[in-house]
């Protein structure tokens, strides 16, 4: 049986197997420029969700790392700040274990005491990208009341309780009359708990006991601040609101020694507290720190899965786009030959 | 024998030979003819009298034209598919990574989603900034106005699919009645022994072009007349009347809109209601992409938007009330949504949220967004600025599972971001399914058009070695003519001498 050609499928199927290979070569050349599929979706089909996944996934991760940045560096600051206050606190302290309780150098213990407040008050009162950073939650006002600003609520609940004990101002002359017995009584019952409970709320601090938290990795949330309502800072305001102003240096030896002592202890204390706090926040650093490395080897992992997801081999498509050109080159001269080859030529 | 009937049988041959050339020259000139042309051949008989052409008949070959026709329908249905998928693929835009470091050009919902997340996470991690809640909001934003987006592109999926049908019904019913006048001349032709080849190649060229609209199957009666009926049976065709095909479109789509069925002799042939239905052709398509493939994207939409509702939803902090909707709602909402169906074409950014309708968009971080006059939907009673347990609450309850409608076709229970992602895996499987389906119905349809080409085709080359030989076969009987002539004159001659 002699096979039949007709002159239409000639050409026809040059022209289709041309048109096929031109798509071919511009898929692939989309391919080479950018390195991924010419049409992903199409390509990985119903796994596309899973690169999407995982785009996702890498984004948050990102975003997480950039937040973890800000977390930071208020554990930075907060860090500093607290192992400033602790040395401060020691500092004092050995003053008042070399003084031993003698009231020679009063004048310059109470100075001292003083200063420490301030810087204290400062201290609790830093800013960091205008948010109180020992406020807990309540970010957008300051901590610590300033006991040496105008009208200040702290200091006239102690100038208050202050007369009402002894019948007379911490400035009077007359405080040196004052006995070791009533000073204690007055230190134990009136003075301490004003740095306690809602006394504290009311006059000393406006902060939130709510600390901040926040997530440092995908399934990691930390507590990020400390409050300035942490029984370390109230013992810190009351042994320098003590020696500052209780008019110590015109005490009596005996008053100004069990001022001293009360002191002392409030310091010893505050001072084990704030290692704590330091500890805490140092532990919270060293958290923070190996999510964010460990975030950094995940998002590796994950950009190595979408590229095995996404990616071409480009020596592969070089090839390939190499044989295209050939092939089709075929096509043409091979569609030109068959032109000439007609009988109406001959004839 | 005479030498008249010597010359009479040549004379039959000039004629034979003049009739063959002209069936010769239509078939040159019906080779690169794209419809439809088939070989015409001269049947010539020999006889004692001479040889005349008998009849004339078309090469043809029903069971290769049968397949070209069914070639022809798969081809248009997965076509009609391709194209409606491809549009709904701008609902997820490029899925490359390589443009996402943290915030991804696609505008795939998934996308829109991860950024809408990673903005919340920023903003968590600060919340006392104000410039990251605003971008929170409008990473909210962007995800709805995406959502609404993408329902509009699926209604217009679905608004062009219903209009391509009554575009296709009409088509149909032009054909039918071109079909019915050219039926009725080749039946009336056959009758008197006419040359309905022409015709015949006609009546195929129609055929052919109502496979692209509908899936049909053909029987040829006795008379050469020809019954058509749709691939399920319903018929188009028969007895020499044209059935009608009638539609009425729906010109606007909504999520609730069902679009109508398409009947063929009063009797549906598409939707879930028909007893028939068509397999194939671009009705059937069309028909598949307007009436499930949309449809079913549509409630994935929906899910992901009423998930994203629920998620944000606010509880009555002071007493038992009911939850009301928060960041995301939908217009003058005051509860929430009971039914999914629509919420992506509709969910918008709370009013009282969003800066640029003049809302505040630290009540992200407070809570009462869902009523600012009601203060039992506020969580952060006491005014701190670094507040983040609504917050905190608000990732995890994004990252919750949560259930979906089952007419998504994809999973019932998956947290957000995996849905959304589930949807555009669905939505490109359905594309590279369609898209190598595609491409295999068209490689069948170019081998069958091959096929019937080769059977029924032109070869010009054949026809010219014809020529050739119809020439000679000319030359000689011119040949024999003068022959014949020249003995003629000689008897005459010889006749004349002899008088």
């Amino acid at each position: 049986m002699t096979s039949y050609i007709s002159t239409q499928s000639i050409s026809s199927s040059m022209r289709q197997s041309i048109l096929k290979m031109q798509a071919e070569l511009a898929a692939s050349q989309t391919e080479l420029s950018t390195g991924t599929y010419a049409d992903i979706g199409q390509t990985l089909g119903s796994r596309t969700g899973d690169s999407l996944s995982l785009q996702t996934q890498s984004s948050l991760l990102q975003t997480i790392t950039e937040t973890n940045q800000t977390v930071a560096t208020r554990l930075d600051t907060t860090q500093t700040i607290l192992g400033s206050l602790q040395s401060n606190a020691q500092d004092l302290l050995n003053s008042l274990i070399e003084s031993n309780g003698s009231n020679s150098n009063a004048g310059t213990i109470q100075a001292s005491g003083e200063s420490n407040l301030q810087s204290l008050i400062s201290s609790l009162n830093s800013t960091l990208g205008g948010d109180y950073i020992f406020s807990g939650t309540n970010t957008s006002n300051q901590a610590i009341t300033n006991y040496f600003g105008p009208a200040a609520p702290n200091k006239a609940a102690v100038d208050s309780a202050f007369t009402a004990a002894f019948g007379m101002a911490q400035t009077s002359a007359g405080v040196s009359a004052i006995s070791a017995s009533s000073m204690q009584t007055f230190l134990d019952t009136a003075f301490a708990p004003l740095f306690q409970g809602a006394n504290w709320a009311a006059g000393w601090s406006s902060a939130s006991s709510q600390t901040l938290t926040n997530r440092i990795s995908e399934s990691q949330t930390v507590d990020t601040s400390v409050s300035a309502n942490n029984p370390a800072f109230q013992q810190l305001a009351q042994a320098y609101t003590m020696i500052a102003d209780l008019g110590t240096q015109n005490l009596s030896s005996p008053a100004y020694q069990t001022v001293t002592t009360v002191a002392r202890n409030l310091l010893t204390s505050a001072i084990s507290s704030l290692i704590d706090l330091q500890a805490g926040v140092g532990l919270v650093q060293s958290d923070t720190n190996d999510a964010t490395n460990q975030m950094s080897l995940q998002m590796n992992i994950l950009s190595t899965q979408i590229g095995n997801l996404e990616s071409v081999n480009p020596y592969e498509i070089t090839t390939r786009v190499t044989d295209l050109q050939t092939q089709i080159e075929t096509s043409y001269s091979l569609t030109a030959q068959l032109q000439q080859l007609s009988l109406i030529k001959y004839l | 024998m005479s030498l008249s009937s010597a010359s009479n049988i040549a004379k039959s041959g000039l004629n034979t030979v003049s009739a063959e050339t002209s069936f010769l020259s239509r078939n040159v000139t019906g080779a690169s003819d794209t419809a439809t042309y088939s070989r015409k051949i001269a049947n010539v008989i020999s006889s004692l009298d001479g040889s005349r052409v008998a009849s004339v008949t078309r090469a043809s070959n029903l069971a290769v034209f049968g397949n070209l026709l069914g070639a022809t329908s798969a081809s248009a249905t997965q076509n009609a598919i391709s194209a409606g998928l491809d549009t709904l693929n701008q609902t997820v835009g490029d899925v490359s990574s390589s443009s996402s470091s943290t915030t991804s050009n696609s505008t795939s919902p998934a996308a829109l989603l991860s950024n809408f997340t990673n903005a919340l996470q920023s903003y968590e991690a600060s919340p006392s900034s104000v410039t990251l809640a605003n971008s929170a909001v409008f990473a909210a934003a962007t995800l709805a106005q995406g959502l609404n987006s993408a329902a509009a592109t699926v209604n217009q999926v679905r608004e062009q699919a219903d209009s391509g049908i009554a575009a296709s019904v009409q088509t149909i019913n032009s054909l039918l009645a071109q079909f019915q006048t050219v039926n009725a001349q080749i039946v009336g032709g056959t009758a008197t022994s006419a040359d309905v080849t022409d015709l015949q190649d006609s009546r195929d060229n129609i055929l052919s072009q109502l496979a692209q609209q509908i899936g049909i199957t053909t029987t040829i009666g006795a008379n050469g007349d020809m019954s058509i009926y749709t691939d399920s049976g319903v018929t188009l065709f028969q007895g020499g009347a044209a059935r009608s095909v009638t539609f009425s479109s729906t010109h606007t789509y909504t999520a609730a809109t069902s679009g109508n069925a398409v009947y063929a002799d009063g009797i549906p042939i598409t939707g879930s209601s028909a007893a028939m239905p068509i397999a194939n052709g671009t009705i059937a398509g069309l028909a598949t992409l307007r009436d499930s493939l949309s449809v079913t994207y549509q409630a994935q939409l929906d899910g992901i938007a009423g998930a994203l509702i629920n998620a944000f939803s606010e509880t009555d902090q002071a007493a038992p009330g009911p939850d009301l909707p928060g960041l995301f709602t939908t217009q003058g909402a005051t509860s929430l949504p009971t039914s999914t169906t629509g919420l992506a074409g509709q969910i918008t950014v709370n009013p009282s949220v969003d800066p640029s309708q003049g809302g505040n968009a630290l009540l992200l971080r407070d809570g009462g967004i869902s009523d600012t006059a009601n203060s039992d939907y506020t969580y952060n009673t006491t005014g701190d600025a670094s507040y983040t347990a609504r917050l905190s609450q608000l990732l995890a309850k994004l990252s919750a599972t949560q259930t979906y409608s089952a007419s998504g076709g994809i999973t019932t229970s998956a947290n957000l971001s995996d849905y959304a992602a589930a949807s555009v895996s669905w939505l490109e499987a359905q594309r590279s399914n369609v898209s190598s389906q595609s491409n295999y119905q068209s490689t069948l349809l170019s081998t069958a058009g091959t096929a019937l080409s080769n059977a029924t085709g032109v070869n010009i080359n054949d026809e010219m070695s014809k020529m050739l030989d119809l020439e000679n076969s000319y030359s000689a009987t011119a040949k024999l003519l003068t022959t014949i002539d020249g003995m003629f004159s000689m008897l005459m001659t010889d006749l004349g001498n002899l008088a």
